[in-house]
């Protein structure tokens, strides 16, 4: 009898004990480990390659480099703070830099009060505010109560000063050391890196002190280095994490409305100089075997926001415990490339504390060159990709919108000897997102030039498939070598995918890994047509047909889902959908709506099995896992916070993408045809059946993708595109 | 032709037969009293006021007068607009920096502000004067806008030969905040005198200090008007968001105790029975922390001043404007200004303020939800009529539809006498009540033999009627009417209840006459039509100038179809003529009466007499922007005015199954005319009038599906 209550308890045990492994590490603190963050804020990797930086390059040899994508849920630079400090991208309000020592007087708190001779300590002041009294040696936020309620206005609300929270809970001694103050302005915003959940900062100096007067630097000021490295000295015996200001390079950025643009280049070259020989001084200072040390530059500097980088920054870990390498998390899965949530699990989880955070941990993956220079090169490609995006796609749809008006132009005057020209656009069109697997390679340099590669690539393989086969063969070929080489690519990791036109955009940070909505649109409509139309030439039996096709489908759904591979929640459910519902058309059953809503039903609890599978047993788990994740430990509040934000993106997606558009006018498209040409459709579901079938199951999975993806629309519009495609051709075969 | 003036002559009559009483009214007379003290505590809410921590507040308005302010400006309702408002005594703007004033002898850069003032307007203050350093821009911003004129008050009691005097500020350091001084201003921005200067904050505080507040109070004792600026709620309220909620009315508390017993203190010392007591704020606290503060309190201690304010200008018992103060004030000195604000007797005029403020924020608040959410609804009910029309359901499934839609005007007018605080349990009853009156309508049907579409129809006029007759305030509680809080209209029918009451009016005679045709059903009707235009039109029921035009024309219009088929030119011509004579009986009866009991068509009369063309193209102008502003509202009025638009070519152009309809019911389809004319007409001669055609296109759509169904059976 009690094997009986054994082997439940066990069970129960081990459960408990996966969930715990996944989110949280044991707590064993070493005391004589210590972490070093450096903001030096609104810096490019440009500048860090122009500026004469010895000792960083030597600090950059023993080192992690990558870029880290800074981006935040508005744009107050406070928000990038403290989306780091938080370890989740969020936004919070304007004035939040102001954090004071707490025997600060203040002189003046914006749209509140100033005065030349001020009457409150920031202490007093905390006090009056929260009813709380800060210790002497405390940094306290005068915006605290301020930043709480606007915090939980959030989608899912969040709890300021986690980074605090998480060292106070473990012992830990923070210290924050400098600012970025200009004569007329205060700027301490790395004390929102430092402080606790109630705005506090549990030692530092973030005052007047730290920097100097001097009327020839950016601002009025520069930071004092003799001053700060004695500060260091002073706390360094006592503090686990010092988060250290070095504030020129934020100066340069504050008063560069009043500067001339060259001046500014000069300024911030000098600021960076200066930092760097303030690196020289307290390298020697540091116990190199122990002490981790992060270089961060939490905001874009102007210049890189005209170059539309808005989200990546240059980013130096040193971690004793690795060699030197790029930075790689596995919220990213690329390397080089890290996200500002990853920054607070990698301090804490080097400092062996114990905590919850969403972001995941930094790890260094050995290469040859991880210079700053190399890093250069990466972004370059990242914002030439964002440059080229927007008019690649409109090229792109609008070569859709025409080949759809030339098609209908061509069946509604019955001119069917032009149809011609519809087979080759339509061969043109489809071959488009094939051509860009592979136009990364290009480097985007020129937009002119990408655009010529995919208009004249596109146009000459469309006429040579347009000469070699039969419209519906070419088809065939085109959709066939699409859907074999995005499989592929999905298995090998996505490669091509990532940097082509379709894939994702680092910059935007919205996806790092895996298959995005575009590609994961045209793998399943590619799949389909040619999985449909090659079964339809192959002499078989109909189940043994059912069965092959089916088990195409999978693959694609496996590469489309798979966590370790396509990772994509909504792809893998509508190609479930997509893949039972080829199988009711292909074995003649008749489509209803009681049908098509188990079929859906089935493929939710398959994707919701895969995912709760990844989030119990993966230590990397994807976005679907996490949510799960979130799911298990937030209950209903974290599904609806989910569901909101999805259904938000959904509808900014709709109403800002051109995608949109080709959806709207396929859709349209779609219904008129089916009332205009009734009678092509019932010829062809005589003549050519598999081609009907194409256009029915793709009808359907462009619905289903578009109500359970959040950036549906894309996608959807694409696999109605091909839908479109088929029908023409189709129509020009018969 | 006959007929058709039978009709507007009996309208006529019936407009003569109580006409005199409108004239006949008497008025309160004011004894002048010789001071005048205003505390200014801005920011400050009903709530504010208690008998435990303001005991003196409390016992004030325990013996004076309390009223809510409705904080309406000329612009944003910010202490700069009100102040400038209360001065002008009509709506009226600030300037972005309209509450930097000082005493002219004041030394600001090295030089004194008198003398900076006087490079600037040519006029040299004397030293104890307080200047008001943006007047030129204030004058231009009202004159550009065609608001009010601030100075105005100023100027009166210098005419008087009274002198002013502001003391207190609110400044928060070197942050200048002096905005009382707005109120006492002359045109030229002059105040007589006044200790303004940040000496009152003494010992370097931020907060007030009191004892210095009153010791310079009584350097400006000799003067007639004075008003004390309370600064600490300002300076609480400009801090608000760095503290925590419980913090916040710690403090807050701590801060109206203070002023209470400086209130007490002053009072003690300066007034006697002679002295009139204003406590008032301009300007509502808009923080999150402060709960239905957008009407703000006023007290008024004085001879004639006991139990709930209201004004003449809201008709609403306990609303008062800003604007009504000026004359208030001078009222004060002189028996040939009629105090705009009266007393009414409740037995205990804090809670029904309460109450009242409750019910109007709430509206205010929740109107644009609850409305979204009711009218989805009722699209919704709508889509499933047609598709059970369509598919041939039987005719109890749609008629149960089109009761739970036609009953929603009756039961959100009957929804205020229903103490609700919450939204979803708001929505949640008013489908309770329409689910209820269905029920009844439906059991009514089966015993009495009655259409129940003709019973919801017929309550919903009957309640309107009576509601308009006897003064219950339903239509202007209730939650699908005008807010009081807006200050778009405080009495009379709103453009949304006149298009409930033309269109059920319209829909219920229709359904009567094509019951069985008589003349004396005709005749009946007709007296029907007379009533509803007379309860529109007149000054003491509707005075709804665009609905006495819409129900005119739309009536008349449905009424002559009634009695033949087809309108020749010169019914139109007799129509448009005796709409006229009504309007303009309508508007000689308002301007007839004292200026303080006119609405806004006496109002805009006065301003055509007095200003000419210009005043009436101004009027026009602002008619057409508030037009606008309501159709652009989330371009919903536009998708509106495009489906209206089909829906009138149908009608007028028929199709197969319109013509087939208009065949069987002749009635039925001149009405559906009719209800589309008044649409047209309510959108053409209502600033707001999208609002009314959109309530008539829902007896539109409930009648013409009930017509489909019954022609379908």
């Amino acid at each position: 009898m009690k094997k009986f209550y054994i082997l439940p308890l066990a069970l129960i045990i081990v459960i408990v004990s996966l969930f715990n492994s996944n989110i949280s590490i044991a707590a064993n603190v070493f005391a004589d480990k210590k972490a070093v963050l450096i903001i030096m804020d609104y810096i490019d990797t440009k500048d860090l390659t122009m500026a004469n930086t010895p000792h960083l390059e030597t600090l950059v040899q023993n080192s992690g480099t990558g870029l880290m994508n800074i981006r935040s849920k508005n744009l107050y630079p406070s928000s990038a703070y403290m989306s780091i400090a938080v370890g989740y991208r969020v936004g919070t309000i304007n004035g939040a830099e102001l954090s004071f020592n707490t025997n600060e007087k203040v002189k003046n708190l914006p749209n509140v009060f100033e005065t030349d001779e001020p009457y409150w300590s920031a202490g007093e002041l905390y006090s009056l505010f929260t009813n709380s009294k800060p210790n002497e040696s405390n940094l306290v936020n005068l915006y605290a109560e301020n930043i709480k309620k606007n915090s939980i206005k959030y989608n899912p609300p969040y709890e300021m000063g986690q980074i605090g929270k998480i060292a106070k809970n473990n012992n830990l001694s923070i210290t924050v050391l400098g600012n970025s103050d200009t004569v007329d302005k205060l700027n301490r915003n790395a004390a929102i890196l430092g402080m606790d959940e109630n705005g506090l900062v549990l030692q530092g100096d973030i005052s007047s002190k730290l920097y100097e007067y001097d009327s020839l630097m950016a601002g009025g000021t520069k930071t004092d280095h003799d001053v700060l490295l004695e500060k260091i000295e002073s706390y360094l015996p006592s503090t686990n994490l010092f988060i250290i200001d070095l504030g020129d390079t934020t100066r340069v950025e504050m008063s560069r409305t009043i500067t001339a643009d060259h001046i500014v280049l000069n300024q911030r070259k000098m600021a960076i100089e200066r930092n760097d020989e303030f690196f020289g001084q307290l390298l020697p200072l540091l116990d190199q075997e122990s002490t981790m040390l992060i270089i961060l530059t939490p905001n874009p500097n102007k210049d890189m926001l005209k170059e539309k980088n808005f989200g990546l920054t240059p980013v130096i870990i040193y971690d004793p415990t690795q060699s030197d390498g790029l930075l790689s998390s596995t919220t990213t899965r690329r390397p080089g490339l890290i996200t500002n949530l990853d920054i607070l699990p990698t301090i804490f989880s080097y400092l062996e504390a114990d905590f919850t955070a969403p972001g995941a941990n930094i790890h260094i993956n050995k290469v040859d060159n991880n210079s700053i220079e190399m890093l250069d090169e990466e972004l370059q490609l990242h914002k030439n990709l964002r440059t080229t995006r927007n008019p690649l796609h409109i090229l792109l749809i609008s070569l859709i919108l025409l080949a759809f008006a030339i098609g209908l132009w061509v069946n509604y005057y019955k001119s069917y000897g032009n149809n011609k020209y519809v087979n080759i656009l339509i061969n043109c069109v489809l071959s488009i997102p094939f051509l860009w697997m592979f136009i990364s390679m290009s480097n985007y340099t020129s937009l002119a030039i990408s655009l010529l590669i995919t208009l004249i690539g596109g146009l000459f393989v469309g006429g040579v498939l347009y000469l070699l086969f039969r419209p519906i063969d070419a088809i065939l070929v085109i959709t066939g070598a699409t859907s074999i080489l995005l499989t592929l690519d999905c298995y090998l990791g996505s490669k091509l995918m990532l940097l082509s036109p379709l894939g994702s955009d680092a910059i935007a940070g919205g996806r790092y890994y895996g298959v995005g909505n575009d590609f994961m649109g045209i793998l399943l409509a590619s799949s389909v047509v040619f999985t449909t139309l090659i079964l339809s030439r192959i002499n078989i039996k109909t189940y043994w047909k059912a069965l092959l096709g089916f088990a195409y489908l999978l693959i694609v759904s496996n590469a489309i889902g798979n966590p370790s591979f396509g990772a994509n929640v909504g792809g893998l459910i509508t190609s479930l959908v997509t893949a039972g519902v080829f199988v009711l058309f292909i074995t003649d059953r008749k489509i209803n709506l009681n049908k098509l809503f188990i079929v859906l039903l089935l493929a939710v609890i398959s994707v919701v099995s895969v995912a709760q599978l990844d989030a119990l047993f993966s230590t990397n788990p994807s976005h679907a896992g996490k949510a799960i994740n979130s799911l298990l430990t937030g209950g209903p509040q974290v599904f609806f916070s989910i569901l909101r934000t999805k259904l938000g993106i959904l509808g900014n997606t709709i109403y800002s993408s051109h995608w949109s558009v080709v959806m709207l006018v396929s859709a349209v498209f779609l219904i008129y045809s089916w009332i205009r040409f009734k009678e092509q459709f019932a010829i062809l579901a005589l003549k050519a059946p598999s081609i009907m079938m194409c256009v029915r199951i793709l009808i359907i999975s462009g619905i289903t993708v578009f109500l359970v993806n959040d950036t549906g629309v894309i996608a959807s519009a694409l696999i109605f595109t091909y839908a479109i495609s088929c029908f023409w051709v189709g129509i020009s075969e018969i | 032709m006959k007929k058709t003036l039978i009709i507007s002559i009996s309208i006529l009559l019936s407009f003569c037969c109580f006409a005199s009483e409108g004239l006949a009214n008497d008025k309160p007379d004011n004894i002048a009293t010789k001071k005048v003290i205003i505390y200014m505590i801005d920011n400050l809410s009903l709530n504010d006021i208690t008998s435990d921590n303001t005991p003196y507040l409390w016992s004030l308005q325990e013996k004076g007068g309390i009223g809510l302010l409705n904080t309406i400006t000329g612009g944003e309702r910010t202490i700069k607009n009100a102040c400038s408002t209360i001065s002008a005594g009509k709506l009226a703007v600030g300037s972005n920096e309209a509450h930097l004033n000082f005493q002219a002898a004041t030394v600001k850069n090295n030089e004194k502000v008198g003398d900076v003032f006087f490079r600037s307007t040519n006029f040299l203050p004397k030293p104890e004067n307080i200047v008001v350093t943006n007047i030129n821009i204030i004058n231009r911003n009202n004159e550009q806008r065609r608001l009010g004129s601030p100075g105005h008050l100023g100027d009166s009691l210098h005419t008087l030969g009274l002198t002013t005097a502001v003391v207190g500020n609110s400044d928060r350091f070197d942050v200048n905040d002096r905005p009382g001084a707005l109120i006492l201003m002359n045109s030229r921005g002059i105040v007589d005198n006044g200790m303004i200067e940040n000496n009152n904050t003494g010992s370097g505080s931020y907060w007030t200090d009191y004892a210095l507040l009153h010791e310079q109070i009584e350097t400006v004792i000799d003067n007639d008007v004075i008003l004390v600026e309370y600064g600490d709620m300002t300076r609480l309220e400009s801090m608000h968001a760095m503290f925590s909620k419980t913090v916040y009315q710690q403090e807050r508390i701590k801060i109206l105790s203070a002023i209470d017993k400086s209130i007490q203190n002053i009072d003690q010392k300066l007034a006697t029975e002679n002295t009139t007591r204003y406590i008032l704020s301009p300007s509502p606290s808009r923080n999150a922390y402060i709960p239905s503060a957008l009407l703000t309190p006023l007290i008024i201690v004085g001879p004639d001043n006991c139990g709930v304010l209201t004004s003449y200008s809201t008709r609403q018992d306990g609303i008062i404007l800003l604007s009504n103060l000026n004359k208030s004030i001078l009222s004060c000195f002189t028996t040939t200004i009629k105090n705009p604000i009266y007393n009414t007797s409740y037995t205990n005029s804090y809670n029904y303020l309460k109450e009242l403020n409750k019910h109007a924020t709430f509206n205010y608040t929740h109107q644009a939800w609850i409305l979204t959410i009711l009218i989805s609804l009722l699209v919704l009910l709508v889509l499933i009529a047609i598709i059970l029309l369509y598919k041939k359901k039987p005719r109890i499934y749609i008629e149960s539809l089109l009761l739970l839609i036609l009953s929603l005007p009756l039961v959100l007018l009957i929804m205020p006498l229903i103490p609700v605080s919450n939204r979803y349990m708001f929505v949640f009853l008013a489908i309770i009540l329409c689910s209820l009156f269905t029920i009844i309508t439906l059991i009514i049907n089966k015993l009495l033999k009655i259409e129940s579409i003709m019973v919801i129809l017929f309550f919903t006029i009957l309640t309107i009627c009576l509601d308009l007759i006897l003064g219950f305030d339903l239509v202007a509680r209730s939650i699908m009417s005008y807010q009081i809080i807006s200050g778009a209209r405080y009495y009379g029918i709103g453009n949304e209840y006149m298009g409930v009451l033309i269109g059920a009016t319209i829909g219920f005679a229709t359904l009567y006459i094509n019951r069985k045709y008589s003349i004396t059903r005709l005749n009946f009707i007709a007296i029907l039509f007379i009533l509803i235009v007379f309860l529109i039109a007149f000054p003491f029921f509707g005075i709804n100038v665009g609905g006495t035009i819409t129900a005119c024309i739309a009536l008349s219009v449905t009424l002559v179809m009634f009695y033949k088929s087809k309108i020749r030119f010169r019914d139109v011509i007799a129509i448009i003529i005796g709409t006229g004579i009504i309007v303009s009986l309508m508007a000689f009866l308002d301007v007839s009466q004292p200026s303080e009991l006119q609405s806004h068509l006496g109002k805009n009369i006065n301003v055509l007499l007095n200003e000419g063309i210009s005043g009436l193209f101004y009027i026009i102008i602002r008619k057409l922007e508030m037009h606008l502003q309501i159709i652009n509202y989330r371009y919903l009025g536009w998708i509106f005015l495009v489906i209206f638009a089909a829906i009138s070519l149908i009608i007028y152009r028929p199709n197969q199954m319109m013509s087939q309809m208009k065949d069987s019911f002749r009635f039925i389809y001149d009405g559906l005319k009719g209800i589309i004319i008044a649409a047209i007409i309510a959108f053409i001669f209502n600033d707001s009038g999208i609002t009314a055609a959109a309530t008539l296109s829902i007896y539109f759509v409930c009648i013409l599906i009930y017509a489909l169904v019954y022609d379908s059976n």
